[in-house]
């Protein structure tokens, strides 16, 4: 061997090595990864088509999803990349040609963003037997075209959605006048995060009405507020047959969230009794001027209850009807209690 | 010699070259799991609130914050999990250091088994201070003393407080077969704002006597009295769910029981209270007797439903669900012995049966065409036995007669289609119609309708609905959308027959004639005339059209900024019998949002919307009322991460609600109302106004730590007349009075370490 060859030999070591050193950590991350599970990737089973490419300096950050329950690899039902965002051939090889690299077979953001069916055919491949969507189909966020990924996080191990506090940050997004409503002052503690939507609401489909939890408003309501369920010895029918006829749930600037103030809103169903006016205590009630004569102002020593005042502050038509949800006293005795006196 | 130092260099590149390629490993092991791996972390500190529980009483209704001006800031997660086994234990809590505290605790084995346990509390403040001198506060029996003056009695603020307890559990025996169930025990305490009033006289109380001008007298009285909530409710829930194929089927069961500690208040009133003029007077003849009456609590009860819902997927893209449920409801307290029931009834023995069957279909019929179809028929039958519960007291000659209670059974049949159509150009266009049907049920014969004109048995209500929509891809969305349905009734007016007739039918209801020119027979006869110029028919009965339509556009010109365009106007016009009532209820709203990531620093989302809701209505003392709330919120949140150790944000909210209450005579008005109304100008406006700046900051200590400071300002004002005109409190007869402050500003400042760990 001539010296240039034997130089040549010489080198083969340092070769070695540093070929070595450049695919000992694939090699050591695989023997790594074996050990978790016959077909475990970097983060998600059979995972190296993805992330031979996309990493953490992505956005979103594709390996967080191992902080997640869908990164349990020893769950067999835990996808992999491509149970989500399908095989995406083109988008792993670039065609020859393209301008740009194609999206995945299933994008769920971007300009490339794909149907929202398609999007979510993805998630319920595996969530679609779940009590809880049973009903997703034909549902109305379903009809409009909302995708799971609208309000889901997956590649996150803070999905805002099912953070009750952030919840309602994700329902507002769509959900304006009830952004408004929650900031009045006689509401839920929604911000607080201990009523979230999802308390009152299935976003993924239900039977009730406005995506209600249960059947109707009322068997929801019935969840947190069952001293309104009855039956009681004398109902009071508005009330069995929707608590929004009276309340916006969400918030309102009356007490008790009622969507108008006493005794207005009684008085959208019920004649009013009294000659009164709605009148405040202090509009200078006790002038002669004001009343029928001299001797009956308004307000003087001999007015009945039913005085505009009585029936337009404190509580209103309930100063006296005081059991507006219905009553369950049985006595048969004056003043009965039908008129939800007592 | 030449050897030398290539030897040299040979061993030091290979040592190199070796530790580098262990070392790469490690640290990218390191990275991977750190990135894919559960985080436990830690938050310590404190914060603290200016004022006092006065001026903290908007800020702190729900939040902790209003009864202590300093509190524990601490909260941990820890999150185990066995990658070999899938084996989850996580501990999740909240607010530790506050009212509103919360656990969470899961454990499992994924895709096996999971347990969790959650607990839950919450307290909430009534905003509003109480000033009486009511005793026995919190329990069943209170007793009212009547102070010297507005003020001379003790401060109350009423709390509720519950705290809610969770077990659930589920199961997988195998991919097709979960069982999941769960307890929940909610326990409230406290009380809450409440009351009992009576004035004399009464046709409901014939005994009771007014104040004459020879009595000096008081013959009404107002009493706040708090009601004791001390109470419990149970939810029970199990499901069985089941995939058979194409078949999804979930078997479950829901039970809700509530049982209440306190059956009844009973008052103790004493013999003199204020007159309507706040002179203290011994009370009319009877009052005191009807006031110290027992006020009925909610009474235990508790509901059962047995369900049986899923779906049967024909294909991808076309799908059947469905629900069937059989509800039953009861309520059967013995009655407590303060009261007075029928002879030989002990309860109600009230009794709710509700089925409920649902079905519905999804379809793709075409590739560019998807149809929707549901239909739902709700049935209650109230089996509650009749008993005679309700008296009137007619006064002499006649005797007072007597009525049975009231169970209506109602049924309820809705059903919808709609089909959707995907057109060129990003076009899609949604066609809909609506049918509903509601029979409130017979009435029974042997009851009294109170305090009503007239009631219909069914209403039924038709509608149309139809939106188009445009994408153009992610840069332009765009929709309109129309809804369109009329109500009208399915059944006659039906008259409540007087409790003060003395002929004919004296109880139930007949079929009414609602024509304005409808002539009364002699009074020896029944009166079906129903038209009455201060006659008012409830608004769930009367015939109504709904109009509401809805825009929307989205445009992302950029990739890094958006923009949302919406607005939204409804109406819906109710007609009755009479021009009384409630005649039109509108809602018009409109607003902007938007997003703007300015660069990688600094992200920026704001809106601002304006809402205008107004209810015109007649009334039978002889005024129309056309209430507005119009209302004006806005919002921006700013964040920003400076360097990878700095991350700031400011989070502004700002909400302005005025409540109008425009009041007018109609030609009914009395002489005296109209005087009242044409110099006082009726009733103020309502205002509330909220300003909030909350203000955080973070900076990375290292990799595992942080220190967080969080300012907040809180501003609100509520100038209200409900408790309290120009000064002049609205007082009960006892001098109880409430209060709040108009304006209140708190200040907080919460400082936390935080501490991420695995």
């Amino acid at each position: 061997m001539g010296t240039s060859h034997a130089r040549a030999l010489s080198r083969i070591p340092l070769l070695i090595l540093v070929v070595a050193a450049i695919a000992l950590p694939g090699t050591l991350a695989q023997a790594s990864a074996a050990t978790g599970g016959p077909s475990k990737g970097i983060v998600l089973n059979d995972d190296a088509r993805c992330t031979k490419c996309h990493d953490e300096g992505d956005s979103p950050k594709v390996l967080s999803i191992g902080q997640t329950r869908h990164g349990v690899t020893r769950d067999g039902r835990t996808p992999t990349c491509t149970s989500c965002h399908g095989a995406s051939d083109k988008h792993v090889n670039k065609p020859d040609g393209a301008a740009a690299r194609p999206a995945p077979d299933i994008a769920f953001k971007g300009a490339q963003r794909s149907p929202a069916a398609d999007q979510n055919g993805a998630c319920l491949a595996c969530h679609q037997n779940e009590s809880r969507r049973s009903h997703w189909a034909g549902s109305t966020h379903e009809s409009r075209d909302v995708s799971c990924t609208d309000c889901h996080q997956m590649h996150t191990a803070h999905d805002k959605v099912r953070d009750r506090k952030a919840q309602p940050e994700v329902c507002f997004a769509c959900h304006k006048t009830q952004r408004a409503e929650v900031a009045r002052t006689f509401r839920h503690p929604i911000l607080e995060g201990k009523v979230a939507c999802s308390d009152c609401h299935n976003s993924h489909g239900s039977v009730g009405p406005k995506l209600m939890k249960r059947d109707s408003v009322v068997e929801t309501c019935y969840q947190c507020h069952a001293e309104k369920r009855g039956p009681f010895v004398h109902n009071h029918e508005p009330v069995n047959e929707d608590c929004s006829n009276c309340h916006n749930p969400h918030g309102t600037v009356a007490d008790s969230m009622l969507k108008v103030r006493p005794p207005f809103l009684c008085h959208q169903c019920h004649t009013p009794h009294g000659g009164q006016i709605a009148q405040l205590g202090g509009q200078n009630q006790t002038n002669p001027a004001y009343g029928s004569s001299p001797t009956s102002p308004l307000l003087g020593p001999l007015t009945g209850g039913k005085s505009g005042i009585n029936y337009t502050q404190g509580r209103g038509c309930l100063n006296c009807h005081t059991q507006v949800h219905g009553t369950n006293n049985p006595s048969a005795t004056n003043p009965t209690p039908k008129f939800n006196l007592r | 010699m030449r050897a030398r130092p290539i030897a040299s260099f040979r061993v030091a590149t290979l040592a190199l070259a070796v530790l580098s390629a262990l070392h790469a490993v490690h640290a990218e092991d390191d990275a991977v799991k750190e990135l894919t791996t559960p985080k436990d972390s830690m938050t310590l500190g404190a914060g603290a609130a200016s004022g006092d529980e006065k001026d903290r009483a908007r800020f702190g209704m729900f939040n902790g914050l209003r009864k202590d001006d300093g509190h524990l800031l601490l909260d941990f997660g820890l999150s185990r999990r066995d990658d070999a086994t899938g084996f989850w234990t996580q501990l999740w809590t909240r607010n530790l250091g506050l009212e509103n505290r919360e656990v969470r605790l899961v454990t499992g084995r994924q895709g096996s088994w999971k347990l969790g346990a959650d607990y839950s509390e919450i307290v909430r403040r009534d905003p509003r201070t109480i000033n009486t001198g009511v005793q026995g506060i919190g329990s069943a029996n209170q007793t009212v003393v009547l102070l010297s003056a507005p003020g001379a009695g003790q401060d109350q603020n009423l709390a509720l407080k519950r705290q809610g307890t969770t077990l659930s559990i589920d199961k997988w025996f195998t991919p097709g077969l979960q069982v999941e169930a769960s307890a929940k025990v909610e326990n409230k305490n406290g009380s809450r704002f409440f009351g009992k009033g009576f004035t004399c006289t009464s046709t409901a109380a014939p005994g009771c006597l007014a104040a004459t001008a020879t009595s000096a007298v008081t013959g009404w009285a107002l009493l706040m009295l708090p009601e004791p909530v001390d109470s419990t409710i149970r939810q029970f829930e199990a499901r069985v769910n089941m995939t058979l194929g194409k078949l999804f089927l979930s078997a479950g069961y829901y039970g809700n029981l509530y049982s209440n500690a306190n059956s009844a208040i009973i008052p103790n009133v004493p013999g003199t209270l204020l007159n309507p003029v706040g002179t203290p007077l011994p009370l009319a003849t009877g009052l005191q007797s009807i006031l110290n009456l027992p006020v009925a609590l909610p009474p235990d009860s508790e509901s059962h439903q047995f369900s049986l819902a899923g779906n049967y997927r024909f294909s991808p893209s076309t799908v059947v669900n469905f629900k069937f449920a059989r509800t039953r409801a009861r309520q059967n307290e013995t009655f407590s012995t303060v009261f007075t029931p029928p002879a030989g009834v002990t309860s109600l023995n009230g009794r709710v049966d509700t089925t409920l069957a649902q079905m519905s279909i999804s379809a793709r019929p075409l590739r560019d065409v998807t149809f929707n179809a549901n239909a739902r028929h709700e049935e209650k039958d109230d089996k509650t036995p009749l008993a005679v519960y309700n008296i009137f007291g007619v006064p002499a000659p006649n005797s007072p007669k007597t009525y049975t209670n009231t169970p209506l059974s109602p049924e309820r049949f809705l059903a919808k289609a709609e089909l959707g159509w995907r057109l060129p150009d990003g076009y899609r266009l949604s066609a809909g119609v609506d049918h509903e049907k509601l029979d409130h049920g017979t009435f029974p014969p042997t009851s009294v309708v109170g305090g009503l004109s007239g009631i219909r048995q069914k209403t039924k209500e038709d509608g149309y609905r139809i939106e188009l929509k445009r994408s153009m891809g992610e840069s332009a969305t765009g929709s309109i959308a129309w809804v369109s349905t009329d109500r009208n009734g399915a059944s006659d007016w039906l008259k409540p027959v007087s409790v003060s007739a003395t002929v004919g039918p004296q109880t139930g209801v007949i079929i009414a004639d609602p024509s304005p020119t409808c002539v009364a027979p002699p009074s020896t006869q029944v009166n079906p005339c129903i038209y009455s110029r201060t006659a008012i028919f409830p608004f769930i009965f009367m015939d109504r059209r709904r109009e509401k339509l809805r825009l929307m556009a989205h445009f992302q010109p950029v990739e890094n900024f958006s923009i949302q365009l919406y607005g939204e106007d409804g109406k819906d016009r109710y007609t009755g019998p009479t021009e009384h009532g409630l005649r039109k209820f509108a809602f018009r709203m409109g607003g902007i949002d938007a997003n703007w990531t300015l660069n990688d620093t600094w992200t920026l989302t704001a809106y601002a919307m304006n809402g205008k809701q107004s209810v015109d209505a007649g009334h039978s003392t002889g005024y129309d009322a056309v209430l507005t709330d119009d209302n004006t919120t806005g919002g921006l949140t700013l964040t920003a991460s400076f360097g990878p150790r700095w991350n700031v944000g400011a989070e502004l909210t700002s909400v302005n609600d005025v409540l109008t209450y425009f009041q007018q005579q109609d030609p009914l008005a009395s002489a005296a109302n109209t005087r009242f109304l044409a110099e006082q100008g009726g009733l103020p406006d309502v205002t509330y106004r909220l300003q909030s700046l909350k203000l955080f900051a973070t900076y990375l200590l290292n990799r595992q730590s942080s220190i967080r400071v969080d300012l907040v300002h809180h501003d609100t004002l509520f100038n209200e007349w409900t408790y309290n005109f120009r000064g002049v409190p609205f007082r009960y007869n006892d001098n109880t009075t409430l209060s709040a402050k108009e304006r209140q500003r708190v200040n907080y400042v919460g400082v936390s370490y935080q501490f991420r760990f695995r």
